[in-house]
């Protein structure tokens, strides 16, 4: 009798001790059924991008599949091949034909503007991972991930006039990229108000005289140039700067070397010694959540990830932790307030939040380049 | 006087013929009857009768036997070393030329020199008795083989019992412990001479024996470094040796062992040796300039301090050689009487504490390091705790008791007087010298562990007695007291407890560092007091749990002060630049003290901004203090 009462507890132990032993992380089996749309370059000049941000998406949708065994996401993508045109054709298809529950544009600012336009029409929550456009958020339907652009020109700024000493500097922008533009506004206004001069060149007009305002700066002794542009003017400007033995502190804008290691990966070595405001910085730890998405990117792509990817993936993060808040059929008002609730999400780095805006609160980072790598100096909250 | 004898009987064996057309055809004149030893034996005494000068060129056992029959006839003797005896050469400086030498041989200018009987037998150059790892080698030998010798030998090395009496002008009876001996009539190139600076000769009347005795395998490695680096001649006697010079003595070790004289094994212990000076006339050459300024004192020696004695005896008899040496009480007398005096109680001590803790009381209030390095100095607290840690080893309760009660009597004196001070003073500021000392990390244990091994041997050798000050400095025993005495007075618990527990972080760390060397250094065969070494063990763990939390805390603090140099904030469009941080304490609550640098004014609103962002990205629960210096 007694033998039996004891096998009896000794079942319950080992029961008790099994059940604890599960994986606390796993989160309990709620069915839902998500349709994500993705826009984004698949094809065209800028396709590099849109793949290398879908690699993000799906390794977010493998990680949260992995962790919540209810959760089923069909991806639909559609290509707008870096045209807004198509872009706005995409969004009519993604939120009329396939009624999508919430949708990611994983292009540049020029297609996000023109999606941020359109939005309001549809009524489904639309969370952009790349472009960091001011504007971009001005619809309630349109949310952002990435720091705002006059905050990270400002922010670039005040780095070279308050910590690198620097009371003179030239700005090469592009007035054809509203990317570009706003940043290199916010730059001039800032570093303006703070003392410093500014020799302003907008390039757009002047693609082929790189040499000449290259010449130019050098005459003038211009120690420091802010380079808000696309990777292709980076290139022109580095190359032409080190024909001419030209060699000033350059900065970049965000995502610079991951549009170089897309695009132009033979020739990294031009960006080795610049400054660039990032997202991420390649010597932070990462956090639980970016060691486990990492893990799983390994084991899908035998590729090297970069920002892109990292904004893909966290673009995707956001947009399922809020449909998962939202529960079984979750309605696109509800998955639109969870996104903007000002809760915090998972980050690869650190958690960010997105405010009642839809503009996210995050930390810029400000790096050297050195061996293709982001070296981390500072952290801008 | 003529410079050659006129004849000579020349014995020779089989192999020393070679020399016997050269003797033969001589250039001194002198007449050569050849006999072979054989001969000789049979006809000793016809032959011997009127010769008074033999020449003899054979194996050392026959040139023993050919001195033997030249004290027993009273003739001279003159030597003709075969190519194999570099030895006799060496020892009796005869010239390697062969003619030089058949002169030598034939000289007319014998020497009186002594002769050494190991039971009755003739020793030449040197006797071996048991084992004698490391100094029976030749001075030549490479220091690698010597190393690899003597690292095979380590594991099998033990020590006999062996009686040895001394029986000439002072006698004496000594009952020590050995691996062996070695018996010196001449300076051979062996390290065992080297070691007694070659002090022994045919001419002294005396022979020599080095005692080899190493305690423990420390003593043995001890031994094998002097060894192999140290220049023997230059040097004290090394410890584990023991030497003894006389006209007589009796080497009994238990059990009976063979006797090696000159190579051979020719007889066993007990061993009688006895000097028989200036027995026999030998032809010897000059010895070198070297040899020639080195006066070898005739009178007897007994340098037998480094031996196993006493109570010593019991642990080394018979035994395997442990690795820590053993070392009887009475073999460090001074120290033991030294640790005594130290444990006891006085009024010089208490004067002495109360002194040092108003210094130190005041320098902390003054906030001056060199005032704090004063009171340390005058602090009498580190002999007590180092008379505590050899009671603990020794389990001796007298001794325990007395330092016990004298270091407890010195906390409480040192605390009240703190407290006193803190009490009466009308100033309480917590100045940095303060600070330092409330928050003890591992690293403190790891600064008494160092500074009581550092007591401990410092304390065992007077000679470097002097550095016990610079002892007390590194580990500071009465500041923290002080700074705990000072917590009393504001009835801050939380003060006193993180100043006491650096103090008894100290206290442990010493004590037990203290044991384990006293332990190495061979004062106790075991530690005793088992009861008191766990209690000393516990609190050492019992201490290590805050100590690692609070390394641990420094550790992120220091890292978290110094990620915060890299940190910028924009709060509301306005730039601040992180100059430092630093995390302060205060009752429980942890503020974030932040240098910032800024281009704007800040208003309410852009810190309540600061404030949330700081407070999202780093801890909630942070009390923040802004300094601002704004840039123009």
């Amino acid at each position: 009798m007694i033998r039996r009462v004891a096998q009896f507890f000794i079942c319950i132990i080992l029961a008790a001790l099994l059940v604890a032993c599960e994986d606390s992380t796993e989160q309990k089996t709620t069915p839902i059924s998500v349709k994500l749309g993705v826009i984004g370059p698949f094809s065209g000049d800028n396709k590099e991008w849109g793949e290398s941000g879908l690699q993000g998406v799906h390794t977010a949708v493998a990680y949260h599949e992995g962790r919540n065994r209810g959760l089923r996401v069909q991806l639909i993508q559609e290509d707008d091949q870096g045209n807004p045109a198509q872009a706005e054709l995409a969004l009519a298809k993604l939120a009329v034909q396939d009624q999508v529950d919430a949708i990611l544009v994983l292009s540049g600012s020029k297609t996000m503007l023109t999606i941020t336009a359109a939005a309001g029409r549809y009524k489904i929550p639309i969370v952009s991972t790349l472009s960091s456009h001011p504007e971009v958020a001005n619809n309630d339907w349109v949310s952002q991930i990435i720091f705002d652009d006059r905050a990270q020109g400002m922010v670039a700024a005040l780095f070279v006039m308050d910590e690198l000493l620097v009371a003179r500097a030239a700005v090469v922008w592009d007035g054809e990229d509203p990317h570009s533009t706003v940043l290199a506004e916010s730059f001039i206004r800032t570093y303006q108000e703070a003392g410093g001069s500014v020799v302003s060149t907008d390039i757009s007009a002047r693609k082929d005289d790189y040499l000449k305002i290259l010449d130019q700066l050098k005459k003038n002794d211009v120690e420091f140039v802010y380079l808000p542009v696309q990777v292709g003017h980076v290139v022109n400007f580095e190359r032409g700067a080190r024909e001419i033995g030209y060699h000033p502190q350059s900065m970049v804008s965000d995502g610079v070397l991951s549009q170089m290691m897309l695009e132009y990966a033979d020739n990294l070595g031009l960006l080795e010694g610049m400054l660039a405001t990032d997202i991420y910085t390649n010597e932070v730890p990462l956090s639980d959540f970016g060691k486990a998405v990492t893990t799983k990117f390994k084991k899908l792509f035998k590729v090297q990830g970069t920002t892109i990817t990292g904004l893909g993936c966290e673009g995707t993060q956001v947009v399922l932790t809020a449909i998962e808040k939202c529960g079984k059929d979750p309605q696109n008002e509800c998955i639109n307030r969870m996104i903007r609730s000002g809760n915090e999400f998972e980050g690869i780095l650190e958690p960010f939040i997105i405010d009642l805006n839809g503009k996210a609160e995050r930390p810029a980072y400000i790096n050297k380049i050195r061996n293709k790598r982001l070296r981390f100096l500072l952290k801008v909250n | 006087m003529a410079e050659y004898v006129d004849s000579a009987l020349f014995v020779y064996s089989e192999a020393g013929q070679i020399h016997l057309d050269d003797i033969l055809a001589n250039p001194h004149g002198c007449s050569i009857s050849p006999v072979s030893i054989n001969e000789l034996r049979d006809n000793s005494a016809s032959l011997l009768k009127d010769i008074s000068h033999v020449v003899v060129a054979a194996e050392l056992n026959i040139i023993k036997e050919i001195l033997q029959y030249a004290i027993d006839f009273g003739c001279s003797v003159g030597f003709l070393p075969l190519d194999s005896q570099k030895a006799l050469l060496r020892c009796y400086s005869i010239p390697k030329d062969r003619m030089e030498m058949i002169s030598l041989a034939l000289s007319a200018h014998p020497s009186e020199l002594d002769i050494v009987y190991c039971n009755n037998q003739i020793l030449l150059f040197k006797g071996v008795v048991g084992w004698v790892p490391l100094i029976d080698s030749q001075k030549t030998t490479g220091k690698i083989k010597i190393l690899v010798d003597a690292l095979q030998k380590m594991s099998s090395l033990y020590l006999l019992p062996f009686n040895i009496s001394t029986l000439g002008k002072s006698q004496n009876k000594i009952s020590t412990a050995a691996c062996g001996c070695v018996i010196l009539e001449t300076p051979e190139l062996s390290y065992a001479s080297s070691m007694i600076g070659d002090d022994c000769s045919f001419e002294d009347s005396m022979v020599s024996t080095v005692v080899i005795a190493p305690f423990s395998i420390v003593d043995y490695i001890k031994l094998l470094w002097l060894r192999i680096f140290s220049d023997p001649a230059s040097k004290r006697m090394p410890p584990s040796v023991g030497y003894i010079k006389t006209t007589e003595m009796l080497i009994e070790p238990s059990p009976q062992l063979d006797v090696v004289i000159d190579g051979e094994r020719s007889t066993s212990t007990p061993a009688h040796v006895l000097v028989h000076p200036g027995a026999v006339k030998v032809n010897r050459g000059s010895p070198d300039k070297e040899s020639k300024s080195k006066k070898v004192s005739g009178k007897e020696k007994l340098a037998v301090s480094s031996l196993p004695a006493g109570k010593e005896l019991i642990k080394a008899r018979h035994k395997r050689v442990p690795f820590f040496t053993y070392a009887s009480e009475e073999r460090f007398k001074d120290l033991f009487i030294a640790l005594r005096e130290d444990a006891r109680l006085d009024s010089i001590y208490i004067v002495l504490m109360v002194l040092s803790t108003m210094l130190a009381t005041v320098g902390l209030y003054l906030d001056s390091a060199s005032v704090i390095i004063g009171a340390m100095l005058l602090a009498p607290l580190m002999a007590p705790i180092i008379s505590l840690s050899m009671s603990t080893l020794r389990y001796d309760q007298r001794l325990l008791k007395q330092s016990l009660k004298k270091v407890v009597v010195g906390i409480l004196v040192a605390l009240g007087v703190a407290f006193l001070l803190a009490v009466l003073s009308p100033y309480q500021p917590l100045t940095g010298e303060m600070q330092g000392r409330l928050s003890p990390s591992i690293l403190d244990l790891v600064v008494a562990i160092v500074a009581g091994v550092a007591g401990a041997y410092t304390k065992s050798y007077k000679e470097i007695l002097q550095s016990l000050a610079g002892v007390a400095i590194a580990v500071a025993l009465v500041p923290p007291l002080a700074v705990a005495g000072i917590g009393l007075g504001r009835f801050d618990l939380v003060f006193f407890i993180n100043a006491f527990l650096l103090f008894a972080t100290n206290l442990i760390g010493i004590v037990l560092a203290a044991i384990v060397t006293f332990r190495v250094l061979g004062y106790s065969p075991a530690v005793r007091d088992k009861r008191a070494l766990s209690v000393v063990l516990g609190s050492l763990l019992f201490i290590s749990i805050p100590l690692t939390l609070s390394f641990w805390g420094i550790t992120n603090q220091a890292n978290f002060e110094k990620s915060w140099k890299q940190e910028r904030f924009l709060v509301n469009n306005k730039y601040l630049i992180v100059n430092d941080a630093k995390i302060i304490t205060y009752q429980d609550r942890k503020i974030l003290m932040v240098d910032l640098y800024a281009r704007e004014p800040l208003d309410r609103k852009d810190l309540n901004e600061f404030k949330r962002k700081v407070q999202q990205n780093f801890a909630d629960n942070l009390l923040i203090r802004i300094r601002i210096t704004y840039i123009p």
